[in-house]
């Protein structure tokens, strides 16, 4: 049934990999059984993630601040809960970053017009793929990655994830089915796994 | 929707890209289903690569604030003992003492009607009280539970108050032996948060204790004695 599933190349996680993981989930651990210390290491290492991710998805500068202190307050509030199982702690963090931004944009959805197609579009530039990440090796890794899907896919997974959007407002946006969208966003999301890895 | 849709949602699921209710749907989907869970984690972990490509220091000061923040902020206990405790939440019993009390009173004198609650007196009903309380609050939000089920399911929400009323009209009778319950959803699963053991009626006016640590709430059909996973579909749900 799930073809692409089983023919994909998906290669072992290699022990350098992802450096530093295993000290993340150090960190964490400790942060989990109170220790400050390993909390403020940890906020070290997240918060330019953290920050970039709700910056994107707010873009207000002092909410964004608001919301990344948020998301670090419940970071410490539910570090014992991390479950190594569901993913690496950059993952965690950035996916409860990433829920905690929505969140709050879509309950502030009356303080601006998320409808305004022009302002949504601005969030990205999918004919320019190239100026989608800042340069770093692992944004060139990155970079390489959103080169392989189509534009498409690229601009429906942007939208979403940087712009806020449900994929029913992506469609509204896109004039598109909302089929199409969510098969877009599908392809896109498997093919982007695929290219990065998946595992980390 | 049938099973096959709710598969192809794990990307707009990871992306954060489905309205709340679908949200609400997919997670008392995915966590029993191998292939969603499976999908979600390998679409995070690249999400969370694509995020960190586009990383951005946040303000100096920041640290600092988040910093002392931490220091009055209590911890939940470690994953293993709290999966335990999750199952019997201590103000799931709290709860329930509410309803004994609920029943005894007939509680007639808020009614879901339309879009919004009529509220009468506060005749010292707990149900009446609670509401006539929810309601004068900032904060409350009405949640209209959506799916399946026949009937109307509504929970009137206060995370000041931690307090929430359900009101539920016209509900199917559940069955002989089986009663609705009522589960709040969060990223770990369903956790049974209510057994609305009344509706044998088809209506249900019941006040919940609630906390702030769940994003979706959803109903079941259950064994009259409360399950502590759901085993019957969703019927209803909603975001709260």
């Amino acid at each position: 049934m799930n073809v692409l599933r089983q023919l994909r190349n998906r290669p072992e996680p290699a022990a350098d990999a992802a450096p530093g993981t295993d000290h993340l989930a150090f960190l964490l651990q400790r942060a989990g059984r109170g220790s400050q210390e390993s909390f403020a290491e940890l906020y070290d290492h997240l918060s330019p993630m953290v920050f970039g991710i709700v910056r994107r998805v707010v873009r207000d500068p002092s909410m964004s601040e608001e919301v990344t202190q948020e998301v670090f307050v419940e970071l410490w509030r539910i570090a014992g809960r991390h479950d190594a199982a569901r993913g690496s702690v950059t993952s965690w963090a950035a996916t409860i970053a990433h829920r905690r931004a929505i969140d709050r944009v879509r309950s502030e959805q009356s303080a601006r017009d998320r409808n305004d197609r022009d302002e949504a579009k601005r969030v990205i530039e999918p004919d320019e793929p190239a100026t989608l990440v800042e340069s770093s090796l692992d944004a060139a890794r990155v970079r390489r990655a959103l080169g392989r899907l189509t534009a498409a896919q690229r601009e429906a997974i942007e939208l979403a994830y940087f712009g806020g959007h449900t994929y029913r407002e992506v469609a509204v946006l896109l004039g598109v089915a909302e089929g199409t969208i969510k098969t877009r966003i599908r392809d896109g999301m498997i093919r982007l796994r695929d290219e990065l890895g998946g595992s980390r | 929707m049938n099973d096959s849709d709710i598969h192809h949602l794990a990307a707009a699921y990871a992306l954060d890209a489905l309205d709340l209710d679908e949200r609400a749907h997919f997670e008392a989907h995915y966590h029993d289903c191998e292939i969603c869970v499976t999908d979600v984690i390998d679409f995070r972990a690249a999400l969370a690569e694509l995020a960190n490509a586009h990383h951005e220091a946040p303000p100096a000061g920041l640290r600092a604030d988040v910093m002392a923040k931490i220091v009055e902020t209590r911890q939940l206990s470690p994953r293993v003992a709290a999966r335990q405790s999750t199952r019997t939440r201590p103000w799931s019993g709290r709860g329930r003492q509410f309803a004994m009390i609920s029943t005894a009173v007939a509680a007639s004198t808020v009614l879901a009607v339309g879009g919004g609650f009529v509220v009468g007196r506060s005749d010292g009903n707990p149900y009446n009280v609670a509401a006539a309380d929810l309601l004068a609050r900032d904060d409350t939000r009405v949640v209209d539970l959506k799916g399946e089920g026949e009937g109307r399911f509504r929970v009137t929400w206060s995370p000041s108050a931690n307090k929430a009323v359900v009101t539920a009209d016209q509900l199917a009778d559940p069955g002989d032996g089986q009663a609705y319950e009522l589960w709040l959803i969060d990223e770990t699963g369903p956790h049974p948060l209510q057994l609305l053991d009344d509706a044998s009626d088809g209506d249900i006016r019941r006040v919940i204790d609630i906390g702030d640590d769940g994003s979706q709430l959803g109903v079941t059909v259950e064994q009259d004695e409360g399950s502590p996973t759901p085993t019957g579909p969703i019927l209803f749900a909603g975001a709260i």
